[in-house]
């Protein structure tokens, strides 16, 4: 056993034996949406830059186990879905039966993970940004340990110390977990779990409302199952307007998703190849007991900092686990920043990226940028649900006049050619001064929509500016249009 | 009626620099005018000389007075019809500070000697008047309430609005409106008070300007936004200890199959086990002491690495799942024990001894060799493992750890 590390030594490099040292102008710890827009940004502002991944694949939850697998998901479900129920309207005969090949549609999702992390590693390699594949943990303010990590194609050979002048810790979040649930990924699954299920379960209880439990609740639903959704709160949608949660959730309700409002679960079991669930009605107390064959805990995720030994050198956490900034990103070390999940704000990879650029300009400039105002949510359901700015409830409770303007997507030409009218764009502006204050959309291609409203926040832009630019003809944009036109004047056509 | 001073100034960049303050003249008889600010930069200035004398009225468009900056000379210049009230700086003054109230402005109807002049005493740095003293009291109350409410507009406005940026591109509703209203943009640049970021010009500006809605409507929206462009950071609980930052998250946190260990460890205070050990080595032929302590110190971190990374339950059960794992295993990137060893040769086993509890009372020291053993012959490879008792599965990590070192005795 020894000889072999003897003759292994002799390959490697003559330097120390002990830890090999490295320098970095700026270390980033952690390769996600936040982590390797930083490195990326910086070494493009000219910094000698490293980022350490434990995870073997850069990209982070979000490439990995979240956003862009979901969205493989969900885009192909919804055309296996619409080709079994919606293509003879279109006046498409199928001959023969539109069957669901698991393995493939899983194959499909994973391939376009694989190439998607893989990009970013070619992106590392043309911007220059060394790639440590380890884990990385503060050895003090000044230095970071990367350890090797067993099993790890390509992981660090040694414990590696980076010494940086900088560094941004981006260790994201992880899953919550629900007290009294145990996770087993088969039957009782987390949103990681239920990217992969080996089966259509028959029977799908999702407990969490929000957006992860509502996007896979849409998948699964298409596939065949029936989905139950229990959700502690009295509305789904979480920080959605309220008008649009509702709408919402009529349309989910008459997709074939049951719900299940002011319910909490008591405990869930596995029991064989079934889930025993109670649940009990918040406001009567009542319980009742539910049965699936899959059960996806999705309430929420929570700041990842095991491992990173931020207590050595004391960084602060607040009670919810987040590491503690400034409004600089700065830690109480002012060359140590933290971006993305970890730290405060919403828990989405764009908001990250946006903290990642802004603060390596930070460190290159000592200026940069994020407006949380303008941090947009998209909900990838059908029709698609995307939000930027204040929603009417968060208007009211500031006690800011606002109009209203909505316009349904049933009177815009393009929709309707698409045969694809539910929702509609709802804007709330300022009564007097008609600033843009938000803009909610339900309806096909939401999440594309949504971009004009945030540009629109940015720039200051009033409902007026908006009606004021020309939308090409015929596009589903009209309906933002429009809807900016009802909110200070009279829409065209409705 | 009063609405706003600003500067003509040779440097048409400093234009518009002035605070506006905006307020309903039910308010006050009297408006206060404040010290303005010529150049961007500028936080005092020299009063040169008042071209007017109280009493006086005043065209808009008029020279008021001459300021100067550090970085020029400034006529500042009337923009409504106003009589001049009440002079509280006299010509020449040095280093007055920009925002202090330095006259008074009446409207031109107005009758001086029935005039009430606020008591300004409350600002900093502003000299009373022997006037304001002979007020009624009751009266100078409500004067004072409304020169504080004068003041706070006049701060909030000074957050939120700014002078139009004169590089931007308007808005499509804002030319609209400009040209509407006979308005060039050369003067709404130089006139218009921006509440958008970086100095742009909002429809809500125009609207202001226009007297189509009030100011403070401008200010509120704008201030609304701006609070909400950062992240509240203000209402930040801190946990109380670095300690309560590890134990076990909750009951709920999915253990495999230790349930005990890990109630347990939550319960009682975590005490750490140690484990102490030695072999004797003896040191193979022709290999030098050198390359034997680097291979024993890759063997030693390979063997810490392999009982972390190896999960205990079986890795190859098609259930595994090294996400999930990570996942439900508590702080699965925090060691579960640490380790400490030393390669003293056979006689000076005791002074190895010493060390390995000075390091273990320092705190976990690695691979410290304070003596030079003698190449070749017989070695005692001396090793502490300490556990970790906050993690269940600290122990058998640990246990794994020292049955994998032991192996190095069968080589």
């Amino acid at each position: 056993m020894l000889r072999s590390f003897v003759t292994k030594r002799t390959f490697s490099s003559s330097a120390a034996w002990l830890a090999a040292k490295k320098q970095h102008d700026v270390v980033i710890i952690g390769g996600g949406p936040g982590g390797y827009i930083a490195a990326i940004k910086a070494a493009q502002l000219g910094l000698d830059t490293a980022c350490v991944e434990k995870r073997g694949r850069l990209g982070g939850t979000c490439l990995n186990v979240g956003c862009i697998p979901s969205k493989a998901l969900l885009n192909n479900s919804q055309m296996y879905h619409q080709m079994k129920t919606d293509s003879k309207n279109r006046g498409i005969d199928i001959k023969g039966e539109v069957v669901l090949n698991l393995e493939q549609f899983q194959k499909a999702k994973d391939t376009v993970v694989k190439q998607l992390t893989g990009g970013v590693e070619m992106l590392f390699k043309k911007n220059k940004v060394t790639y440590y594949k380890g884990l990385g943990a503060f050895e003090n303010e000044n230095s970071i340990k990367v350890k090797p990590v067993e099993g790890l194609d390509g992981s660090v050979s040694k414990e590696t110390i980076l010494e940086a002048k900088n560094i941004v810790v981006a260790t994201g979040s992880e899953v919550t977990p629900f007290p009294g649930i145990k996770i087993d990924e088969e039957r009782i699954v987390s949103s990681t779990g239920a990217l992969s299920l080996k089966e259509i379960p028959k029977r799908f209880i999702i407990l969490g409302g929000g957006i992860i439990g509502l996007e896979m609740g849409s998948v699964y639903s298409r596939l065949g199952s029936k989905v139950t959704v229990v959700e502690f709160q009295p509305k789904i949608g979480a920080s959605m307007d309220d008008e649009v949660a509702s709408t919402t959730q009529k349309f989910l309700k008459k997709q074939g998703l049951d719900f299940k409002l002011g319910t909490k679960v008591v405990s869930a079991e596995r029991n064989g190849d079934v889930v025993n669930i109670i649940v009990e009605d918040v406001k009567s107390g009542k319980q009742d007991k539910l049965e699936a064959d899959a059960f996806l805990v999705a309430v929420g995720r929570r700041p990842y900092i095991q491992g990173l030994d931020a207590e050595k050198i004391g960084l602060e956490v607040d009670k919810r686990g987040r590491l503690v900034i400034d409004d600089q990103f700065n830690s109480k070390f002012p060359h140590i920043k933290v971006i993305g999940d970890v730290t405060f704000g919403p828990m989405l990879a764009h908001k990250a990226e946006e903290e990642g650029i802004a603060a390596v300009e930070y460190i290159k400039n000592g200026v940069g940028h994020v407006n949380y105002n303008n941090i947009p949510s998209v909900m990838y359901s059908h029709p698609e649900v995307a939000w930027v700015g204040k929603t009417e409830e968060q208007l009211k409770e500031a006690g800011i006049n606002y109009k209203v303007g909505k316009f349904p997507f049933i009177a815009n030409s393009r929709a309707k050619t698409n045969l694809d009218t539910e929702g509609f764009v709802k804007i709330l502006i300022d009564s007097e001064t008609e600033r843009l204050l938000g803009a909610h959309i339900i309806g096909p291609n939401a999440g594309e929509m949504i971009a004009e409203a945030g540009l629109a926040l940015e720039y200051g832009a009033s409902a007026e500016d908006i009606a004021r630019v020309c939308h090409a003809h015929p596009t589903l944009s009209e309906a933002f249009k429009e809807a900016n036109l009802a909110a200070f004047d009279k829409p065209l056509n409705f | 009626m009063l609405r706003s001073m600003f500067v003509r100034s040779s440097r048409a960049l400093f234009a518009g620099q002035l605070r506006r303050f905006h307020v309903s003249n039910q308010l006050l008889d009297a408006q206060p005018y404040k010290m303005p600010a010529v150049s961007p930069t500028m936080d005092k200035g020299n009063l040169v000389e008042w071209k007017f004398k109280v009493g006086d009225e005043i065209n808009a468009g008029d020279v008021l007075l001459e300021v100067e900056s550090d970085k020029a000379q400034v006529d500042v210049e009337c923009q409504d019809d106003v009589k001049l009230a009440k002079i509280l700086v006299d010509n020449g003054a040095k280093d007055v500070p920009v925002g202090q109230v330095i006259a008074w402005l009446a409207d031109v109807d107005d009758d001086l000697s029935s005039l009430e002049i606020p008591d300004v005493s409350l600002e900093s740095g502003t000299q009373s008047t022997p006037q304001a003293k002979e007020e009624t009291p009751r009266l100078q109350l409500e004067e004072k309430n409304s020169t504080q409410r004068d003041n706070r507009v006049a701060s909030k406005s000074s957050g939120v609005l700014t002078a139009a940026n004169p590089d931007q591109t308007l808005l499509p509703s804002v030319q609209a409106l400009l040209a509407g209203n006979g308005i060039s943009k050369e003067d709404a640049l130089k006139n218009i008070k921006a509440s958008g970021s970086q100095g742009r010009l909002l429809k809500g500006d125009i609207l202001a300007h226009l007297g189509k809605i009030s100011e403070d409507s401008v200010v509120k929206v704008a201030e609304y936004i701006k609070s909400g462009e950062k992240l509240d950071l203000s209402k930040i609980e801190l946990r109380d200890t670095i300690e309560t930052k590890k134990p076990l998250d909750g009951e709920g946190k999915p253990l495999d199959g230790e349930g005990t260990e890990a109630a347990v460890s939550k319960t009682a205070k975590p005490r750490p086990v140690v484990i102490q050990d030695h072999l004797t080595v003896q040191l193979p032929a022709g290999i030098s002491l050198e390359k034997y302590k680097s291979s024993l110190c890759s063997f030693v971190d390979r063997a810490f690495c392999v009982a972390h990374e190896q999960p205990l339950s079986n890795a190859r059960s098609q259930y595994y799942d090294d996400v999930f794992e990570s996942l439900i295993t508590p702080a699965p990137k925090e060691p579960r024990f640490s380790v400490s060893y030393d390669l003293v040769p056979l006689a000076s086993v005791s002074q190895g001894q010493n060390n390995d509890i000075f390091d273990f009372l320092a705190g976990n020291v690695q691979e410290v060799t304070r003596e030079e053993p003698v190449a070749g012959g017989t070695y005692t490879f001396q090793f502490q493992v300490k556990v970790d008792g906050k993690f269940f599965d600290a122990k058998a990590k640990a246990e794994k750890f020292v049955k994998s070192l032991k192996e190095l005795k069968i080589q």
